[in-house]
């Protein structure tokens, strides 16, 4: 779908006229400020993630990368700052309200359902997709019964995708730590969204399915937007498209990976000051 | 001998009774963690509801659905204007507001209904079946409480295990932060939650009333028996909930048929005290115990 003018499928992205990236198809983050207690955790931090693209936060750790996602996701009201998601600006809104509007987000900890099959998992995440209110599935059985069937086709479809649909009735604690992140993230994109924010998913995995993972990222990215918070250098390095750094709550750097590879602020951030010789 | 089977038939349909105010109490403290002392109240405020109805010639069953209704739109208003503003506080505060609304609903009725012990009709015979010559300690009516509550467990059975609406309720109930992030709208569900939970606790008190009387508090005795059956099903289980008023009211009617009906009480506080001691998780539970 085409994250700008909504037409279902252009036959090519270039196609669609409207595609292009301006700010009202992405996301903004205008000098956003979190303060916790004294602890400044981000100072007047901007950023600016376009559709088609992989925007990559990197920093050291307590950098303030997942208070950025917070505020992004809609967990943390920032201090001061304003968000604008798709040309609108959304200060104050809460998670469902965002996520319904087209973001979605995947977290460190996956936070899958232990006592729920990954089947019903996934379908928690297709809510958003739902048309029947609250009263009229506890009136009429008949609607939420055959709505119950599409999202679990939905759901299917998505697990399909990630190549987990074989695990579809595993609780998740029985499965492997791979295979559960590709449930988590076939549960954030079986919304359809718009944007994808990713919080570290490469962290646990082996070498193999890292690359695996940067193919899928890559693939996912000519849909849809992508935020991405992660350590591992060489995924970042060869999958986004823009960088940002951040160091003690701030923006010290900003560019294509080539960019934030040669600049001496981000050395400095991650390996300590320069020795002076 | 015959003592004995009366005695279980008879705890077998208080049991019931217990399950349904269990159910109430459950289905709010898994998604919350707040015990709803209240729901006694509401139990006795929507069978009010019920009774002046019936005064006023409405049908039985009619009265009976519209207490329902009003039991359902009672919880779901008490969610969402009282409790909503403590939510994010501490557990305790929630439960202090809770027995406050116990209190204020129960005066209430009070100050609408009067004070005075009066009649609930139960529209099916309250007298003994009679098998053979030998009259059994169960009635019609005893009948009816298990068809209502067979009836009502299976729909909720479906609805949170078959419907999309069930599935958000869940998840909102084990991880409300995953679930708001998932686009479940938390909020509704918590509302829908507390409706459902005292549209249970209503139809309990219409079971219950015609054997306790109707009064502001007929339904506090009841709601400690229910309490233990929360407790004994591990207080975030449905199925803990049934089979704990089954147990509460099968002991409770043996305590009671055998020791003097004056124990009940005493034997309910005996086992929620041996439960809470013994198994402080309950039988059903999910939950490992919390270190405080």
């Amino acid at each position: 779908m085409c994250a700008k003018c909504h037409n279902e499928a252009p036959a090519s992205p270039t196609l669609c006229q409207n595609r292009r990236m301006d700010s009202k198809a992405g996301l903004s983050v205008d000098e956003v400020s979190v303060r916790f207690g004294g602890l400044v955790a981000l100072d007047r931090v901007s950023l600016e993630a376009a559709p088609g693209e992989v925007h990559g936060v990197i920093g050291p750790n307590g950098a303030g990368k997942t208070t950025l996602f917070n505020v992004m996701c809609g967990f943390v009201k920032p201090d001061s700052g304003t968000l604008t998601f798709f040309g609108q600006k959304v200060h104050g809104l809460r998670p469902e309200k965002l996520t319904r509007m087209g973001v979605a987000r995947t977290l460190q900890g996956l936070g899958l359902f232990p006592r729920m099959p990954v089947l019903e998992n996934v379908m928690i995440g297709a809510d958003s997709l739902a048309k029947v209110g609250v009263l009229r599935a506890l009136i009429g059985a008949g609607p939420t019964v055959s709505e119950e069937r599409h999202l679990r086709a939905a759901a299917m479809a998505a697990l399909d995708r990630m190549g987990v649909a074989g695990y579809a009735s595993k609780l998740p604690p029985q499965l492997p730590y791979a295979i559960q992140k590709k449930v988590a993230l076939a549960r954030a994109l079986v919304s359809n969204p718009r944007f994808l924010l990713l919080d570290e998913p490469a962290s646990g995995l082996s070498e193999e399915d890292m690359g695996e993972l940067g193919d899928l990222i890559l693939e996912l990215s000519s849909q849809l937007g992508i935020v991405l918070v992660e350590h591992h250098m060489d995924l970042v390095m060869r999958v986004c498209s823009n960088i940002s750094v951040l160091d003690f709550g701030r923006v010290i750097a900003e560019g294509t990976p080539a960019e934030v590879k040669a600049n001496p602020l981000v050395t400095e951030a991650y390996l300590g000051d320069e020795v002076q010789a | 001998m015959r003592n004995f089977w009366n005695f279980l038939l008879i705890g077998v349909s208080n049991g019931l009774v217990y399950s349904l105010v269990a159910l109430g109490i459950v289905l709010i403290y898994r998604s919350t963690r707040v015990i709803n002392f209240a729901l006694a109240a509401m139990a006795t405020f929507s069978t009010f509801i019920a009774a002046s109805l019936i005064d006023r010639n409405v049908p039985y069953f009619v009265a009976f659905l519209a207490a329902i209704v009003f039991g359902f739109l009672l919880g779901a208003a008490t969610e969402r204007f009282v409790m909503r503003p403590v939510e994010s506080k501490s557990p305790l505060n929630a439960v202090i507001v809770a027995i406050g609304m116990l209190i204020f609903l129960e005066a209430m009725a009070g100050v609408i209904w009067g004070a005075k012990l009066r009649n609930f009709p139960s529209h099916f015979s309250l007298i003994g079946l009679k098998i053979g010559g030998a009259r059994l300690a169960i009635s019609n009516f005893d009948l009816f409480i298990v068809t209502v509550v067979v009836v009502l467990l299976l729909a909720l059975l479906v609805l949170f295990r078959y419907t999309k609406l069930g599935l958000m309720m869940r998840a909102s109930a084990f991880a409300p932060e995953v679930a708001r992030l998932l686009g479940v709208r938390v909020g509704r569900m918590l509302t829908l939650g507390w409706g459902l939970a005292c549209a249970a606790g209503a139809v309990a008190g219409l079971l219950a009333a015609p054997k306790v009387f109707l009064f502001p508090n007929n339904m506090d005795g009841v709601l400690i028996f229910g309490f233990t059956a929360a407790i004994i099903g591990g207080l975030d289980s449905p199925v803990g909930a049934l089979v704990g008023g089954l147990l509460t009211g099968v002991a409770l009617s043996f305590i009671g048929g055998y020791l003097g009906s004056d124990l009940e009480n005493v034997g309910a506080f005996v086992i929620l005290v041996v439960v809470l001691m013994a198994r402080p998780e309950g039988i059903f539970s999910s939950m490992s115990a919390r270190r405080v």
